[in-house]
């Protein structure tokens, strides 16, 4: 477990919310390489190879992807329907990460095959701890899909 | 003299008139020995006096007698009332033909011969009275008959009164027409409803052609009628004299004979045309209602969020500062503090924009006439600020037309773009905005153009949505221009983008309800 790089993908418009899951997460002791991405479409291109802005990078499929619902662009459900859809993501899971406590949002979120619903906490502390537990149960606790597979950064639609 | 007999077995009473007095008891004895009571009297004038007392069931009348004959008697009865139903049998002597009919016609109804037969007079009275009988009962059951039908005839009067009465006053229209579809009857209100004033102007006349709006709803309605008998609830369109078209609820019958034969169609409607109306503006007012609930709940959940998430921010960071603060960690004391600040500024403008909005649509200042030129001078003025910081340059094209509008409204319209404009110059060198007009047929477009880093075509309608925020770099509550476009459609105008000549930047351009040519 020491040693191992966890790649997340943090899909966040608010800089500050951004700022805070990165600051939580490194408090740890775990290592994570974050990649936040502020809008739908940025998170679409990215996940998807669309439009890479680095020709000679390749894409690292994430062990973990934290999305928040309300995005500029695209909405927030709409990629976590099409990452549910695409079978190079199926095993990983998709964690909402939101302010809303809506059961709207709840229940469609869900409909939508999320692998889970977090509501950000109005509290520093809190907002700590949740990280920290998410962090643990999805990368630690939890036995994810064992993929080495790279993606070079052609479009693959 | 009268001898007057005991009641007979019979119950008839038979009365002889003869002047000759063996004739007179040799009849009696024959009528009284065949159970008959009789009476006798040998004088017309005391028999009509006799008769005038008691009336006999049958009178046996000699012809030839002193004082008065017996055809004298017999019209004598034959006068009054009282006795004229009597049948009278002459007993006579004289057998020539013009006695007889002189007998006849003085109301007798039989003719026996002088010298007579005990069983010939016997038989005749019998048959006589046999007949009066008949005829008594007859005209008894007539008279019962008579008045069964003058009850059953006022019942039937009765009856019409009241069908009358509720034909002639009756709200709803009556209509009966032929099979097919001659007017034969209408009534007070059908015509009412129809638009006419007198019946004679619609009876005679085909109802399919001059009453359905559309004639093949009659023939439709004759072929269900065919074979269903009757429709309840029909709904039609019928057309007044006047052209106006009504919408109409029918019910309607078919009219057979007793042969089973359809005559005629009847029918009862009424006009629903207000009804209908009423209907579908509930209807159309339930849809509005529903819309605008739903537009309530999207605003409120997303103005929620928007209020949320700073919170998020502001107590995190206060929680990093405090630790930080305790450990003696200086490092990112400051730019945690600035983070919190933007968050409350953020949380303000938004709270400030949002009242902005309500206000639109609740208070409207009259309208006056300004030069858009001033307008937009003052708007340049108000949004100093941020022009500068960017270093913006703005040009008003001269001579803009005069408008007539909520004067402060269309500056904070024209704020909102020239500040939206500013905040996405992006990388711009030469940040420039232009304001201008053009003059289009039926209106007067209105322009503010950028070049900064646009905004890409499929989210042009997207961007004047509430909380629409296509850039999260750039600061902003996504409220600035939904509160133009409210602005915008409260003058009755349209607000929309369009891609810009040299394909960077944006191009806002609006209208302002001003239909007519303004003059300068």
């Amino acid at each position: 477990m020491a040693g191992k790089t966890f790649e997340i993908v943090l899909v966040e418009d608010n800089f500050d919310h951004a700022e805070m899951v990165k600051r939580a997460l490194h408090d740890h002791s775990l290592s994570y390489n974050i990649v936040h991405l502020p809008d739908g479409e940025a998170a679409l291109n990215y996940l998807f190879c669309r439009k890479a802005q680095d020709p000679s990078a390749s894409f690292v499929t994430p062990q973990l992807i934290l999305l928040d619902l309300r995005l500029p662009k695209v909405d927030g459900l709409e990629v976590l329907e099409r990452v549910r859809s695409a079978e190079r993501f199926d095993g990983i899971p998709v964690v909402v990460l939101t302010t809303s406590a809506n059961d709207k949002d709840i229940d469609l979120a869900y409909r939508y095959k999320a692998n889970s619903y977090l509501v950000k906490p109005v509290d520093c502390g809190k907002f700590q701890d949740l990280l920290r537990d998410l962090g643990s149960y999805w990368l630690i606790h939890n036995q994810g899909i064992v993929r080495t597979v790279t993606y070079s950064s052609e479009a693959l639609e | 003299m009268t001898i007057d007999g005991a009641e007979s077995k019979h119950g008839a009473q038979i009365m002889v008139v003869d002047d000759a007095p063996d004739s007179l008891k040799l009849l009696s004895e024959i009528l009284s020995g065949a159970g008959y009571g009789v009476r006798g009297s040998y004088s017309g004038l005391l028999a009509l006096r006799s008769v005038a007392v008691k009336v006999p069931d049958l009178i046996l009348l000699d012809v030839k007698m002193d004082e008065i004959d017996g055809f004298e008697v017999c019209r004598r009865l034959k006068a009054q009332p009282a006795s004229r139903d009597i049948p009278v049998i002459f007993i006579s002597g004289l057998h020539d033909v013009h006695s007889k009919v002189k007998g006849f016609e003085s109301g007798g109804i039989d003719y026996i011969h002088k010298p007579f037969q005990a069983e010939e007079v016997l038989a005749r009275v019998r048959i006589h009275l046999e007949l009066r009988r008949l005829q008594m009962k007859l005209e008894a059951r007539v008279r019962k008959r008579t008045a069964e039908l003058e009850q059953a005839y006022q019942a039937l009067r009765v009856s019409e009164r009241k069908f009358k009465r509720i034909f002639e006053e009756m709200q709803s229209g009556y209509l009966q027409t032929c099979m097919d579809g001659v007017i034969e009857m209408i009534n007070p209100a059908a015509l009412r409803a129809l638009g006419y004033t007198d019946a004679g102007e619609i009876v005679g006349r085909n109802i399919a052609e001059d009453v359905y709006a559309r004639p093949e709803d009659r023939t439709h309605l004759k072929a269900m009628l065919l074979e269903s008998g009757q429709i309840y609830n029909y709904d039609v369109d019928f057309k007044r004299k006047n052209g106006e078209r009504i919408q109409v609820e029918a019910n309607v019958h078919i009219l057979k004979d007793r042969q089973g034969q359809p005559i005629a169609i009847e029918g009862i409607f009424q006009d629903v045309t207000q009804r209908k109306r009423a209907e579908q503006e509930r209807e159309g007012l339930i849809a509005e209602l529903q819309a605008k609930n739903s537009e309530l709940e999207r605003f409120t959940y997303t103005v929620s969020h928007d209020l949320k998430s700073p919170l998020v921010t502001i107590e995190g960071f206060l929680g990093y500062i405090a630790k930080d603060a305790a450990d003696g960690n200086l490092e990112r004391l400051h730019a945690d503090i600035e983070r919190i600040s933007r968050a409350v500024k953020t949380m303000n403008r938004l709270l400030d924009e949002l009242l902005q909005l309500s206000r639109i649509g609740r208070i409207i200042n009259p309208a006056e006439a300004v030069a858009f030129g001033d307008l937009a001078h003052e708007a340049v003025q108000m949004v100093f600020g941020r022009i500068d910081l960017r270093n913006v340059n703005v040009h008003i094209e001269p001579d803009l037309p005069t408008v007539v509008v909520d004067r402060l409204r269309v500056r904070a319209l024209l704020e909102n773009l020239v500040d939206n404009a500013c905040k996405f110059m992006g990388d711009q060198p030469r940040p420039r905005i232009d304001i201008s007009a053009r003059r289009e047929e039926k209106r007067t477009v209105f322009t503010v153009r950028d070049n900064g880093c646009g905004i890409e075509p499929q989210f042009s309608d997207k961007v004047f949505g509430l909380f629409e925020r296509l850039n999260p770099d750039v600061a902003g509550t996504g409220i600035g221009l939904a509160i133009a476009k409210q602005i915008v459609t409260v003058h009755g105008g349209d607000i929309w983008i369009e891609s810009s000549s040299d394909g960077r930047g944006t191009v806002f351009c609006f209208t302002l309800g001003q239909d007519r040519p303004t003059d300068n």
